[in-house]
């Protein structure tokens, strides 16, 4: 099948000779061209199970099949980065920019290790920052930029490669409510435009409307929400809201 | 790696570098100090070694044996002493052959030495030992260079001077020079004598009536360094070896500065000697001539044809292997033997040992810069793993990273190598200039005291790149296996 499919994934961690478990066989469907949004408490292993899956870091057991092309879990390292190169972008919760390089720039690192050439390069990078609304700011250093700003040429530099599967990791995590909102409806966008598969963890639960399926990680476990289960937490989000919550 | 790829890697890693310049400076400093210290040391080595060889040898190659009648030791010829202490070049047997009175070789030996095996070429050389000579007056056309010595006079063949003479076909036997027939005075010291000089070499040079000599080139170098720099001579300062090519000087036959007081007034026959080269086998005071006048001479002395006798032998061997054994073959002939080869050895071999201790002294300095950049390199990556990390998430592989990291400590190599040779440099005019100002009458200083050959320039920066790729292997290693998921994290 297309999209990503993980099998009994596990991942522990040794920590002065005490073994945690993170995340004990997991095992995750998600459709190609969905939208995923994973839930979870802080420590729940969101972003470890991010990590297996954009193959930054790898399994201890189990496997993940990415797009039908194998299980990335017993692939080379060699080939763990054409896989990060040209499958997966990724956005974080810190941007993760270079301070010294413009936006065109910070966007152009991952078109370094692919083989085009630099009027293809420049044709992507424009695209992408055009794509992100920072067409006019592309020269502009991350110092020059607001945080949001900042984060749309993460997300520029994520899907420059044009991948299949953007993973992104808290990606409103530092930012306002409103650049918050204008971010997901960017990544929104993609997904629906580009046909991106989206897995986003958050532990916002306000984002929830933008998904179109939602997990949720739970003593390394990871469970798929219902329909009913979705609709409660929307709910219980808009009666927070109306009594000034967030 | 792709050309592109790596034009790319490499950007990054510069742009790196320059965005933390004084860090950058820090780690320059080491090697710059290091690479420059070795190349002055390296070139002070050399500049030394060609400045003894040069004294101490001449242009005369290592396959060249002198061998000379094995007879009991002479006593100086007269008047070396007298040289020796007024010019202040050090030993009496430095400024003419001491052995210079001992017996002959005849034709026949030559022959015998002809067949010793390993023997490329021999030269008879005769001396003008039974005729007292003297060169006295106005030196080089200057009457304002004036005094009186004894020389030795050699006959050399015109192929032993072959690299010291520009234009051999003017070292040849010109009979019509060989005597002069004006007679001048002892008392060299009136107008009529200079005029009559003056006209003497103005006819000589239209004619072509003149001896052609070989000089000392170490006569010129004690010259400038103690006639001229004691100021003796007003009009004549410092000659060069070039400038003394075409000057003329008087010599004479029968007399000598022993035998006579320079206040006789004795005449006798002479001839003028026209400077053609310059030579490190002739002694310092002496000149060489071609053989043929050596007969002439003796035989206006000693008014009969002279002998056909040698007084020493130029044996040139085939290789520097069969040095020794044509020597020892020389020894079993009654022959004393001298060649250069055991003294460029040992100068040879002193010199690489200096350099050994340099090349040393100059690594432990490297090293210690090595562990500087290497501090500082582990640094960066502690500082850079986000960047790391955001490169490995993005496609980057290890070999990349490392590649990035080796570059920059090739790039601190690089370019603290290249400002070391430039301050190398610059310290060698400044002790040069220093050590010509503090040594400014020391006899036999050389133009320059440091020789930088391209083989010194190549190790020194071998050394400085080689160091600081040493000390960026572990951090570029350590770099390249940074887990990007932990890296991340971190930020």
């Amino acid at each position: 099948m297309s999209g990503i499919n993980a099998i009994n994934l596990t991942k522990t961690y040794v920590k002065d000779d005490e073994r945690i478990d993170v995340l004990g066989g997991i095992d995750l469907e998600i459709p190609s061209g969905s939208f995923v949004m994973v839930l979870g408490e802080s420590g729940s292993g969101k972003t470890t199970l991010l990590n297996m899956l954009g193959a930054l870091d790898r399994a201890n057991a189990g496997s993940i099949d990415v797009e039908g092309i194998g299980d990335i879990c017993r692939i080379s390292d060699r080939a763990l980065s054409d896989y990060r190169n040209g499958v997966v972008g990724h956005i974080f919760q810190t941007f993760n920019l270079k301070g010294i390089y413009t936006a065109f720039e910070n966007v152009r690192i991952p078109l370094i290790f692919t083989e085009v050439s630099s009027k293809e390069a420049r044709r992507r990078i424009t695209a992408a920052l055009e794509a992100v609304g920072l067409g006019d700011r592309m020269f502009f250093r991350p110092i020059q930029l607001s945080e949001g700003q900042c984060q749309r040429v993460a997300i520029a530099r994520a899907i420059v490669n044009e991948p299949k599967i953007v993973l992104a990791d808290e990606p409103t995590g530092n930012l306002d409510p409103k650049t918050a909102r204008r971010i997901m409806d960017l990544l929104v966008r993609l997904n629906k435009e580009r046909g991106i598969t989206l897995v986003m963890v958050t532990h916002d639960m306000t984002l929830l409307d933008y998904a179109d399926r939602v997990y949720t990680l739970e003593a390394g476990r990871v469970r798929e929400n219902t329909a009913e289960e979705v609709t409660a937490i929307r709910q219980s989000v808009a009666v927070l809201r109306g009594a000034g919550g967030t | 790696m792709r050309l592109a790829l790596q034009k790319n890697l490499a950007i990054m890693a510069l742009r790196d570098l320059l965005s933390r310049k004084v860090r950058l400076v820090l780690n320059l400093l080491g090697i710059v100090i290091g690479v420059s210290a070795l190349l002055f040391l390296l070139s002070l080595t050399e500049g030394m070694r060609k400045t003894i060889l040069r004294e101490l040898v001449g242009s005369i190659p290592i396959t060249e044996l002198t061998a000379r009648p094995a007879e009991k030791e002479e006593p100086l010829a007269p008047g070396t002493k007298w040289l020796a202490g007024r010019m202040g070049v050090g030993r009496a047997e430095d400024i003419i052959i001491k052995t210079q009175l001992r017996g002959d070789f005849t034709d026949e030996t030559l022959a015998k030495v002809r067949r010793i095996p390993g023997v490329a070429r021999v030269y008879g050389v005769k001396t003008l030992k039974r005729v007292p000579t003297e060169v006295q007056g106005w030196f080089f056309g200057h009457r304002d260079v004036d005094f009186r010595t004894d020389a030795l006079v050699l006959g050399y063949a015109p192929e032993l001077l072959a690299g010291d003479v520009e234009d051999l076909s003017d070292y040849v036997y010109r009979p019509e020079a060989a005597l002069d027939t004006y007679p001048f005075h002892t008392k060299f010291n009136d107008d009529v004598d200079w005029q009559l000089l003056q006209a003497r070499m103005m006819i000589a040079e239209a004619d072509g009536r003149y001896v052609p000599a070989v000089l000392s080139r170490r006569l010129v170098r004690a010259y400038n360094l103690s006639f001229a720099a004691k100021k003796e001579f007003e009009l004549v300062k410092r000659v060069s070896e070039k400038s003394l090519i075409g000057e003329y000087i008087y010599v004479r036959f029968g007399r000598s500065i022993e035998f006579l007081d320079p206040q006789d007034d004795v005449t006798a026959q002479g001839t003028l000697i026209k400077v053609v080269g310059l030579s490190d086998r002739v002694p310092m005071i002496g000149f060489a001539v071609p053989p043929e006048y050596l007969d002439v001479w003796e035989k206006a002395y000693f008014k009969k044809p002279p002998p056909a006798v040698y007084q020493q032998l130029i044996v040139q061997a085939k290789s520097v292997a069969d040095v020794e054994p044509v020597r020892a073959a020389l020894e079993g002939m009654q022959m004393a033997v001298e060649s250069n080869k055991e003294t460029i050895e040992k100068i040879n071999s002193v010199t690489t040992f200096v350099r050994f201790a340099f090349v040393l002294v100059v690594a432990i300095i490297l090293g210690i810069t090595a562990v500087g950049i290497l501090n500082v390199l582990t640094m960066s990556v502690y500082e850079e793993r986000v960047d790391i990390g955001i490169l490995r998430s993005v496609g980057a592989r290890k070999g990349h990273v490392r590649f990035i990291y080796l570059l920059k400590a090739f790039v601190i190599g690089l370019i603290g190598s290249a400002a070391g040779l430039v301050l190398g440099w610059l310290a060698m005019r400044g002790a040069d200039a220093l050590a010509h100002n503090a040594l400014r009458r020391m006899a036999y200083a050389p133009e320059s005291f440091f020789i930088a050959q391209w083989e010194f320039v190549a190790l020194s920066v071998a050394m400085g790149i080689g160091f600081a790729i040493l000390a960026g292997i572990s951090p570029s290693n350590h770099a390249a296996r940074l887990n990007p998921s932990v890296v991340l994290r971190s930020a």
